[in-house]
This record gives structure tokens, C-alpha cells and sequence, in this order.
């Protein structure tokens, strides 16, 4: 009896020691596994990383794009347009958006230094910033000017808006908005206050232009904002408090349309004064039909595809264009929808 | 099967090697593994700083060569351009270092930094050869170039540490995420290989001394001489169990002989109190055959004293008394004759006539006797003796003997067609149904005592002795029977079997 009663115990005691057993060895594998697991997962991270850069040997040309002072919207739909192109076309993009025009002319400097196989910058007439360029060119790197253009440079091409058109065309618009009567006011972006800015100047002479044609507006001003911060805020405000009887004003850039906006909503002037703008950013869009009459659209996309695509044409000797007019398209309370999307 | 014979742990040696191997290996495991982590750890975050390393080499030689530029444009020392010549060249070095062993992970950039460093030495050499051959003109403006391209690349390395801390900070902080959670984990890893190891030693230590103390504790008992113990059962096929076996067969057999021992011992001292009741039954014998002996001396020495005593009362003349001896000679003659030689109812009727005779003198002629012969051809019938003499004793002492008057005894003796029946009545004090029972009832004992006689009545034979002697002779119990009443009298009835008496004539003479 005893002994039956002993070994039964001896099975007791066997079986808690293979349970017992049985669950050390699997806390320890499962134990085991976690630790391993969690030890690699950092290095497959930093894997993932390395893999997430292009290989080197990939890319055919190394473009630096030198943009300055430009807004988000339009660098967005510039450089996606940009990076389209190139990826089509086995180039490497480099993306600058400058703060200052020392920025802009040392990044010149850099892309030279560093053998970029070519440029696309804004043109803008600045002494060092054109001396740069210049340089760039004597170095064979073809330049691209986009969205703005200078003079006294040997830049290989310039693709952008006609501003002489748009200045005409929202002179149009700005007449059809105040019945073709009033006072208007422009505002005009200027990247310099050097009379060389081609761009800004071809504005106004297209707006003048066609304001010759109406006897009963009055241009009373025109203004240069510069790219300080709320540069313009203060000068519609100045405007507005120099001329309370204005009834248009014509802003030539997406950062000043929308502070001008600003201004009209804080005076409570929505609605007795014509806004018209350009650029197709998400405020603006918002504003389009009430705050802001119309805005001009400069296809910021289509410019960076283009820029590109003319950048590759130099580079392999098949571009002979010296402009390449990209066409804008006016945002009106009508069509605004296609924009939001 | 050999290796698995050779592999199997059929041994202790077998077991303690394979269980602690077993829990060293798993320990050696468990701390190689932690130790591998913590390494692994180490080169992780060695590799998060390998690249500033390469940085911090690039930025020194371009220092180094863009200082020694200058120091050789404006003396022209040629220890100086050694210099510039050594770090520019070890400048190139880093570049490629560079592109080697980072290009992969930031192609464009190191593109970049090595193309500016191309440039640099470009514009410096430049420098340099214009210098030597005193253009100092040309020799400024690349210096200046140069200048400011070590500025660009300066600034490119910056960001690219810039770069590299932001992903370091965000690799560093999910490693050391992970470490903790792995630290946690490895805690339990070491706590459990431990406890694992512990009970893998426990079980297999307990597994192997418990038999060996179930074996001592029962080899203690049997050293105390207890060999009831309980058999040690051992589940392992080790040694201990070839132990354990040798040791179970070695404590039966132990057991066995003792058993032996035993009932040999046992028997031989039944033999020894046997021997000793015979001796003990062989004194007894001898005691009372003395005993026996000495009781023969008295009727031998009183017989022929007597017949001493019939001479002298004949000498004398004393007709009477001689009668009176020769009576009691006769009676004591008869008495004291075996009791197993048979004899003729003549006999014993003789002998009760002398017995009588006696009583007469003693009694005086208050017992008056009646002789009834019927058939006389009876007398010569064989029968025990001393039957009818202790029967009239009775009457006489216990009948008669006890009324003032006297009384009558008579014997009548006659024969039916089966039996012999004689007859002895007295006409005295009976006895009641209960005496007549009790007497039978003695008699019916297998064993019937000695009881001595009363001194002084009785001749020496009681009456349940007659009633035996009388049934085994006879081999019937109706051979015997008394009929009394109280105050009249007791008649004794003995019917001796004809048959049979012829035939125990046979026997008896056969026997004698």
C-alpha cells in the first residue's frame, strides 16, 4: 500500500518536474525570441533608411534648383513638377528655397563648386547674385531661369508667365470689377528695387497698358513690396489710408494678394474694394468670390516640369528656345472648384 | 542498439554529466547570448558615431590643408607646402574614405562633399602653381576660391552631422527603446535559465539520492535486526538499482536462513521437551510401580500372618476363631488375586460366603443370608472376579450395616435362555433414584479415579468400578442394574450374556 502510495507520489513528482520544465524551457525560448527580435529591429529601421536613398550611379545630370523667397504652394507644385520630369529623365534634384539673396548666391556658388551638372534659379538682378550665374555659365553649367527673369545674363533659357499678358489681363479683369470707374492701386513683387527686375516692370507696363484705355480709372498708385515680413500688409494699409476711395487693388504675387486680403477683411472693406491676385494657394482659394475677385494661377507645376525638361534639352544640345511661355489661368468663383480639389 | 546503449543514462556517472552539463551549457548559453546583445549593442551605437568620425577626419585634413595653403601663399616656405601637399593628399583620402564606406547611404551628398573637395584641391593647386611661378594675381583669386569652397564644404559636413545627429537621436532613441524592453526580457531570461538549471540539478540529485537513502534507512533497520522492512523499489536502471536489487535478494535470503534457524531450533527444542516428558513420565511409572510394590506388601504380609494366625487358633483349638481366620485368609486370597484373570461364578460366590461369614462374626446374627441356586450348571460360568463380593459389601455396610435390626441379603442365581441373572437384594436402608443415577453416572466416566475406600468397611473395589469392569467385559452397558426404594431395600440385578460369555471364554482363554 505504502509503496503503491509512494510511487504515485513519484509520478506526482515527475510530472510537476516536466511541467515545471516544460514551461521554464518555453518562457526561456519564447524569452529568447523577444530579445532577439527586439535586438534587430533598430538595425532593420536604420535598413530601411539606407534603402530609402537613391544609389548613386542612377542618375544621369544633378540639378540644383535655387528658388528664393517663394511660398509654399507655388515651391510645392514647382518641385513636384520638377521632380516629375527628372525622375523621367534620370536626374537628381536638389531642392533650395533661399531665405536671402546671399542665400541664394552662395548655393550658386556651392552648385558650382561642387560640379552640378546644372542650375534653375529665379532671375533676379542682384550684383553678386548675377556674378554667380555668370560665373556658373563660364563654368559650362547651363542656367535656368524660372518664374522670374533678369537681365545681364548669358542664362540659357527663362521659363515662365508673360508678365506684360498678365499685367494686361488683370487689368481687364480689374476694370470689369469696379464698372470701369475708380481709383486703382498695383502691388508689385519685386525681388529687388533695381530697375533691371524685368519681370515687376513688365507687370505694370502691361497693366498700364491697357488702363490707358479707360478714361475713368485712375492708377493713383504702384507699389513694390519686398520680401520682408509683412512687407505687404503695410503698404496696403498705407495705400488704403492714403486713398479711402480705392476700389481696386492688383497684387502680382501670392504672398502679397493674400496680406492685402488680411488688410481688407481687418478694415472691413470685403466687398467695396476689388481685390485681384494671383496664386492659387489654399487661402486664396478660399477667399476667391468674396474677398478676392479673381487670381491669376501661374502653374507652378507645369513651370518646374518645364524648367527641367528644358534643362535636360540644353544639356543635350536640342533646346533652342530662349523663353518658354508657360500660359496662366485666372481662378474666378466659376471654375475655383477645380482647384480646391 | 549499441549506441543507444551507450547513450542512454543507464549510469550515475551518465546522469550527474549530462544534468550538469546540461545546466552549464544552458547557463553558458544564456550569458554567450547576453553577452553577444550587449556587444552587438556597442557596435550599433559605434556605428552611429563611425560617420562622424569620417566627418570630423575630412574637416581636420581641410583645415589643415587649407591653413598650410595659406601660410605656403604668403611665405613660400616649402615645409608648408609638404604640409599642404600631406593633408590635401590625406584630404582625398577621407573623400574616398567617405564615399565607401557612407556612399551608400547618402549618395548625393557625399557626391557633393567629394566634388567640392575635387574642386578645392583644383582651385589650390591652382593657387599653388601660380604662386610658384609669381603670379600672385591668379594665385589669390584661387586661394580665394579655395577659401571658400572648404566653406562650402564645411558647411555640407555640418549638415550632413546635422542630419546624421537627427537620425541618430531617433535610432538611438528606438535602440534604447528596444534595450529596455530586451533588458526586461533578458532579466527573465537569466532568472528562468537559473531556475531552470536549479531544478534540472534538484530533480536529478533528488532522483538519484533517494533511492540511496531509501536503500541506508532500510540497511540501518536490518543492521538493528529488523529485516520485516519494506522492499526498496528504484525506478532508475542505474547502478543503484542493480544496488537496490542485490540488496533486496541479499535481505530475503538473510530472512530465509534465519526462517531456517528458526524451525530448526523450533523442532529440536519440541524434541528436547518430548525427551523430557518421558523422562518425567518414566519416573512417574517408576514412582508408582513403587508405590504398587509397597501396596503388595501389605495384603501378602496380613495373608500369611494370618495363615500364622489359623495354625495358632488350631494349635490352640480354637475351632471358631480358626474359622473365622480361614475365612478372612480366604477373602484375603481372593482379594488380592490380578484382576484380569477371570473366573467361575463359583468362585465368587465362594468368596462371598466367606465374606459373609466375616460379617456374620462382625455383625452378629443380624444378617441373616438366603442362598438361591437355581441352575447349578451356572456356577461353572466364567466371569471377572471380585463382582458380586464389593456388591454384598455394599449391601452390608450401607443396607444393613446402617439399620439397628439387621436384615436379610439373599443371592438367587438362575438362567433364562439368553442370560445368567443373578440377583443379590437386601432388605436395608435403599437408596433413592438419585444415588442409583449418580453411580451410574460416575461409572459412565471414561476414567475412573482411584478413590481409596473408606478405611475399615470395604475391602478396597467400589461399586462404579464393578459397573465398569463388568460393561467393558461384557461389551454391553445393560449387563448391571440396581432397583431401590428408600427404607426397603436395594435389589442388584446382573445379567451376564450367555453368547457372549462363551465367546469372551474364548478370548480370555486365548489371552491367558
Amino acid at each position: 500500500m505504502q509503496n503503491r502510495s509512494q510511487s504515485g507520489q513519484n509520478k506526482k513528482f515527475n510530472i510537476l518536474f516536466i511541467i515545471s520544465t516544460g514551461i521554464l524551457v518555453v518562457v526561456l525560448a519564447v524569452t529568447f525570441a523577444i530579445s532577439a527580435i527586439y535586438s534587430k529591429i533598430p538595425e532593420e529601421d536604420s535598413h530601411k533608411d539606407t534603402l530609402s536613398h537613391e544609389s548613386p550611379k542612377d542618375y544621369k545630370y544633378h540639378f540644383s534648383v535655387i528658388m528664393y523667397q517663394l511660398t509654399d504652394s507655388f515651391l510645392t507644385g514647382f518641385s513636384s513638377g520638377a521632380a516629375e520630369i527628372a525622375e523621367k529623365g534620370d536626374v537628381f534634384i536638389e531642392f533650395i528655397n533661399a531665405e536671402d539673396i546671399e542665400e541664394a548666391t552662395k548655393n550658386i556658388n556651392i552648385a558650382i563648386a561642387s560640379k552640378a551638372d546644372g542650375i534653375i534659379a529665379q532671375g533676379i538682378y542682384d550684383e553678386e547674385y548675377i556674378t554667380a550665374i555668370n560665373r556658373a555659365i563660364g563654368k559650362e553649367i547651363p542656367v535656368v531661369f524660372a518664374y522670374t527673369d533678369a537681365q545681364g545674363t548669358d542664362r540659357n533659357c527663362f521659363v515662365g508667365y508673360n508678365a506684360f499678358e498678365l499685367g494686361k489681363s488683370a487689368a481687364k479683369r480689374t476694370a470689369e470689377a469696379i464698372a470701369e470707374e475708380g481709383e486703382v492701386a498695383l502691388l508689385v513683387q519685386s525681388f529687388t528695387q533695381h530697375q533691371h527686375d524685368i519681370t515687376s516692370n513688365l507687370n505694370i507696363l502691361g497693366f498700364m497698358d491697357v488702363m490707358e484705355n479707360y478714361e475713368n480709372i485712375e492708377i493713383v498708385a504702384i507699389k513694390k513690396t519686398n520680401q520682408e515680413l509683412l512687407s505687404a500688409e503695410d503698404i496696403t494699409y498705407e495705400i488704403i489710408s492714403r486713398y479711402p476711395d480705392i476700389d481696386a487693388i492688383f497684387c502680382t504675387s501670392e504672398k502679397d494678394t493674400i496680406g492685402a486680403a488680411q488688410v481688407l477683411i481687418d478694415l472691413n472693406r470685403v466687398g467695396d474694394m476689388a481685390l485681384i491676385g494671383t496664386g492659387a494657394a489654399r487661402t486664396i482659394l478660399e477667399y476667391i468670390g468674396n474677398v478676392i475677385h479673381v487670381s491669376f494661377d501661374m502653374n507652378a507645376k507645369e513651370m518646374g516640369k518645364k524648367s527641367v525638361e528644358s534643362l535636360i534639352e540644353i544639356k543635350e544640345k536640342t533646346n533652342s528656345n530662349d523663353f518658354i511661355d508657360i500660359p496662366f489661368d485666372i481662378i474666378t468663383d466659376q471654375n475655383v472648384y477645380k482647384y480646391k480639389k | 542498439m549499441d549506441w543507444k546503449r551507450k547513450f542512454s543514462l543507464n549510469t550515475i556517472r551518465k546522469k550527474m554529466l549530462f544534468s550538469f552539463l546540461l545546466a552549464m551549457v544552458m547557463m553558458g548559453f544564456v550569458s554567450a547570448y547576453m553577452s553577444i546583445n550587449s556587444s552587438n549593442f556597442l557596435q550599433k551605437i559605434d556605428s552611429m558615431f563611425y560617420s562622424s568620425i569620417i566627418y570630423q577626419d575630412v574637416k581636420l585634413h581641410l583645415e589643415q590643408a587649407e591653413k598650410n595653403l595659406a601660410l605656403y601663399i604668403q611665405t613660400k616656405d616649402s615645409d608648408y607646402l609638404n604640409d599642404y601637399i600631406l593633408h590635401s593628399e590625406m584630404l582625398e583620402q577621407s573623400g574616398q574614405t567617405l564615399e565607401k564606406e557612407l556612399g551608400t547611404r547618402n549618395p548625393f551628398k557625399i557626391n557633393k562633399i567629394n566634388n567640392l573637395i575635387e574642386t578645392f584641391t583644383e582651385s589650390s593647386n591652382r593657387a599653388v602653381y601660380a604662386r610658384r611661378g609669381r603670379d600672385i594675381n591668379t594665385s589669390r583669386e584661387n586661394y580665394v576660391e579655395a577659401h571658400s569652397t572648404a566653406r562650402y564644404i564645411m558647411e555640407e559636413i555640418e549638415k550632413l552631422n546635422l542630419e546624421q545627429l537627427e537620425t541618430n537621436t531617433q535610432y538611438y532613441l528606438a535602440l534604447s527603446r528596444n534595450m529596455a524592453k530586451v533588458q526586461k526580457v533578458n532579466g527573465i531570461m537569466i532568472v528562468d535559465s537559473i531556475v531552470l538549471g536549479a531544478i534540472i540539478i534538484l530533480y536529478i540529485t533528488y532522483k538519484m539520492t533517494d533511492p540511496i537513502i531509501k536503500l541506508s534507512h532500510s540497511a540501518e533497520e536490518i543492521s538493528k535486526g529488523n529485516f520485516e522492512t519494506e522492499e526498496v523499489m528504484v525506478s532508475s536502471k542505474d547502478e543503484i538499482k542493480v544496488m537496490a536489487e542485490a540488496f533486496n535478494k541479499m535481505k530475503e535470503s538473510i530472512r530465509n536462513y534465519i526462517k531456517a534457524l528458526h524451525s530448526k531450533a523450533e523442532t529440536e527444542a519440541k524434541l528436547m521437551e518430548k525427551e523430557m516428558q518421558n523422562l518425567k513420565m518414566q519416573t512417574l511409572l517408576n514412582d508408582a510401580q513403587l508405590q504398587a510394590l509397597q501396596s503388595q506388601i501389605n495384603p501378602h504380609f496380613l495373608f500369611n500372618t494370618l495363615n500364622a494366625g489359623v495354625q495358632l487358633s488350631m494349635l490352640e483349638g480354637a475351632d471358631k476363631t480358626t474359622y473365622f481366620l480361614e475365612n478372612i485368609a480366604a477373602v484375603f486370597r481372593y482379594n488380592v488375586r490380578e484382576l484380569d484373570q477371570k473366573v467361575t461364578l463359583k468362585d465368587e460366590i465362594n468368596s462371598v460366603r466367606a465374606y459373609l461369614d466375616l460379617m456374620k462374626v462382625r455383625f452378629g446374627e443380624d444378617i441373616k443370608v438366603i442362598e438361591k441356586i437355581e441352575d447349578s450348571e451356572m456356577l461353572d460360568m466364567h466371569m471377572p472376579p471380585l463382582i458380586l463380593q464389593p456388591i454384598v459389601e455394599n449391601s452390608c455396610i450401607h443396607g444393613i450395616g446402617e439399620k439397628e435390626n439387621g436384615g436379610t441379603i439373599s443371592i438367587s442365581i438362575r438362567q433364562t435362555a439368553e442370560y445368567g441373572i443373578i440377583k443379590i437384594e437386601d432388605d436395608g436402608v435403599g437408596m433413592d433414584e438419585e444415588t442409583i443415577h449418580a453411580i451410574f453416572e460416575e461409572a459412565s466416566k471414561q476414567e475412573v479415579p482411584f478413590t481409596k475406600p473408606k478405611k475399615g468397611h470395604t475391602t478396597g473395589i467400589g461399586i462404579n468400578n464393578v459397573i465398569q469392569r463388568l460393561r467393558l467385559f461384557y461389551k454391553t452397558d445393560d449387563v448391571i442394574s440396581f432397583d431401590s426404594t428408600k427404607g426397603e431395600g436395594t435389589k442388584a440385578v446382573i445379567k451376564i450374556p450367555l453368547k457372549l460369555e462363551e465367546q469372551s471364554n474364548v478370548q480370555i482363554n486365548h489371552s491367558g
